[in-house]
């Protein structure tokens, strides 16, 4: 199985190290994979410097992809610190 | 011997050069022992390096005010931390690589991602991953740190590339400036130099070479130059600059807490800009009598959804609370479109933006969204002295439709027993072609003009603004710019209505007569501009400044305009070239 979201990065800065770091320690949580998708891209989204590799700016429309047994849970939690959490 | 390269910190510092050399970090030589003993060995080192840079981060935040500069040093244990990457070392120490080899490896492959980012910002992240690099290789070979501790004072610092940790080890009281080879505008180097108040210059191309240790440099972050040894003209200049720059801020500084008025006595309106609630601070620091500007797109940016009447509301009052109910508070009617984008609007690409669906034109089509904004607005106004005003408008038919939805929101209001007022008065923005040539037309519709300098000149000259190819064609002085401005006051004095300015060109040293001169009584500059354009304006009386305005008006282009002021005003500023 497979669960995907298309989500809006928020915030001045876009996917900065702060937010990154954040969001990198709360996945690793889960025991799903996690990728991110942007600009024909993809990284792994429990890694803060493939993260950060991308530059993905404020405004960009992102897309979240999570496989495995507790993938709804993380795409829930994922979606919830972008939308959230972007100072 | 002088060197260009980008100050990206402002300021002059002369001292001693001290040249940091980057040590060569050969591991060649190092043995592979055994899987188990490279990968202690790495993370020994990778744990020690954090050790190293927690210290680091717990002395520079005892040294400075501002979190930020720490997060720099915080977020290179963040990264270093990545179990992903450190896997991908793992991976090639039990491929046969030696600890060293496995760290160069793998950040060498993050270098090269980070430098081909499109993005300048993560660019200049890949001097964070060189820093981190080159520390944690130091840990593993016992080669020292670069002794930065205990420099002398008046050490202007110079590097191939200056990191953030080098930054956060010097004892910046003791260093006069900073020069190195690489870095940008938004390089932390440059950050936190900023941070700092050290003068700095980077991008200077293989200046490690050029510059001996000892040898006395002059450091101009304010023009981005690096005078080596320089003789005494050069000197002379330097020290002409510096004390030009110590005495202008004196000067200006002097200006604080008196009225606005040219020289020979006439009052001037002196309002300033903000464009988020933040700045309302530096307002009031720098004296300003009201608020010509409050661009409230940033309400709406930074978020996922439509800012509610509520959180607008309480906003508008905040700025009213910070500047005093008795002052004038401007807020212009949401402005997006154009080069301005909000993702959550869903805003439909257009063809060409900056004449498309864009501001009040937008507004009125989404009255909905419009409708919480004035709601929001007629709120605060009960609390203290609100205008609104409108951007983009070219047609008097769009002043008619936002006053219809005023009054239609008012008599909602008043059957929901909200406290708000409807006596408020509502200016238009003078920033279009159209706008200026029925401003006889506009004047009779609204309460008062601003003028905004920096779109009118863009749609006046037919000129993209953000295109560095046609800059030559966005000139303010150019005689239609100009004579549209004259038009625009002309019209707002006959009709008895005030008019004002907000772009940058009211607080251009150069066109501050020539406005005068015109007859306008309001200027609405950037907080940190207020007290330079009090100066300005007492310098000039009303004779001078229409002796020079009667001659620009006969004048046929922007370069002979531009030319002729800067002679005249520089004299009265008392510049000497």
């Amino acid at each position: 199985m497979l669960v995907s979201k298309i989500l809006t990065v928020g915030g001045k800065e876009g996917f900065h190290i702060r937010l990154a770091d954040k969001f990198t320690g709360e996945m690793m949580k889960y025991s799903s994979d996690i990728k991110i998708r942007w600009k024909g891209k993809e990284v792994n989204g429990k890694s803060i410097m493939s993260i950060l590799s991308l530059g993905i700016r404020s405004g960009s429309r992102i897309e979240i992809v999570c496989t495995g047994l507790d993938e709804t849970d993380m795409l829930c939690r994922a979606s919830s610190i972008i939308e959230n959490e972007f100072s | 011997m002088t060197y260009a390269g980008l100050g990206c910190s402002q300021g002059y510092g002369e001292g001693n050069a001290r040249i940091i050399r980057e040590v060569p970090l050969d591991y060649s030589k190092v043995v592979f022992t055994s899987v188990s003993d490279e990968k202690k060995r790495l993370n020994s080192a990778i744990e020690a390096f954090c050790a190293n840079t927690e210290k680091l981060v717990n002395s520079l935040r005892a040294k400075t005010s501002s979190g930020g500069e720490c997060d720099i040093l915080s977020g290179h244990m963040a990264m270093i931390k990545d179990p992903f990457m450190l896997g991908q070392m793992e991976n090639f120490i039990e491929n046969g690589h030696t600890a060293e080899s496995a760290l160069a490896t793998v950040c060498g492959i993050y270098i090269d991602m980070f430098s081909a980012a499109e993005d300048d910002l993560t660019r200049q992240r890949a001097n964070d991953i060189i820093d981190i690099k080159s520390r944690i290789l130091k840990i593993m070979l016992g080669v020292k740190e670069e002794e930065l501790e205990n420099l002398p004072p008046g050490t202007v610092i110079v590097a191939h590339n200056f990191t953030p940790s080098m930054t956060s080890r010097i004892n910046h009281e003791n260093i006069a400036g900073i020069v190195a080879e690489k870095g940008g505008l938004t390089s932390h180097s440059a950050i936190l130099a900023r941070a700092f108040n050290i003068p700095a210059v980077l991008g200077v191309e293989g200046i490690t070479s050029k510059i001996k240790s000892g040898d006395y440099v002059i450091v101009d972050g304010t023009n981005g130059e690096v005078h080596v040894n320089p003789n005494r003209e050069q000197k002379h200049k330097f020290f002409r600059l510096k004390n030009r720059a110590i005495e202008a801020q004196r000067e200006i500084n002097a200006y604080r807490g008196k009225e606005t008025k040219t020289a020979d006595g006439i009052k001037i309106n002196l309002y300033g800009n903000i464009g988020k609630p933040s700045e309302t601070k530096a307002l009031i620091e720098n004296d300003a009598e009201g608020v010509g500007l409050v661009r409230t797109e940033f309400l709406f940016m930074d978020r996922f959804n439509i800012p509610t009447e509520e959180e607008q509301y309480r906003a508008y009052a905040q700025v009213i609370d910070a500047v005093g109910r008795d002052k004038e508070v401007v807020i212009r009617t949401l402005d997006i479109g154009g080069d301005k984008d909000i993702a959550y609007l869903n805003l439909k690409k257009e063809g060409n933006s900056y004449l498309g669906l864009r501001a009040i034109r937008y507004c009125l089509d989404k009255k909905d969204i419009f409708s919480i904004q004035l709601r929001a607005i007629m709120r605060a106004a009960k609390k203290g002295k609100i205008k609104i005003l409108l951007p983009f408008v070219s047609d008097v038919e769009e002043i008619r439709e936002t006053k219809k939805l005023i009054k239609s929101l008012s008599e909602e209001m008043s059957k929901e027993r909200v406290h708000f007022s409807d006596n408020i008065r509502i200016g238009t923005m003078i920033e279009t072609p159209a706008a200026v040539i029925s401003a006889d037309l506009l004047a009779k519709e609204v309460d008062f003009f601003s003028i905004g300098t920096n779109d009118l000149t863009q749609y006046t000259n037919a000129v993209d603004r953000g295109n560095p190819k046609v800059k030559n064609y966005y000139r303010v002085a150019s005689p239609a710019v100009l004579r549209s401005i004259k038009r625009v006051i002309d019209v707002a004095l006959e009709n008895g209505i005030p008019v004002g300015m907000c772009g940058e060109a009211a607080s251009d040293p150069m066109l501050i007569p020539v406005f005068l001169s015109f007859g306008l009584r309001e200027f609405s500059v950037s907080p940190y501009n207020i007290l330079s354009t009090r100066k300005i304006i007492s310098a000039w009386d009303k004779k001078r400044a229409d002796e020079i305005t009667k001659e620009v008006m006969t004048m046929s282009c922007a370069s002979e305009i531009e030319a002729f002021l800067k002679k005249k005003t520089d004299r009265v500023y008392g510049i000497s070239n």
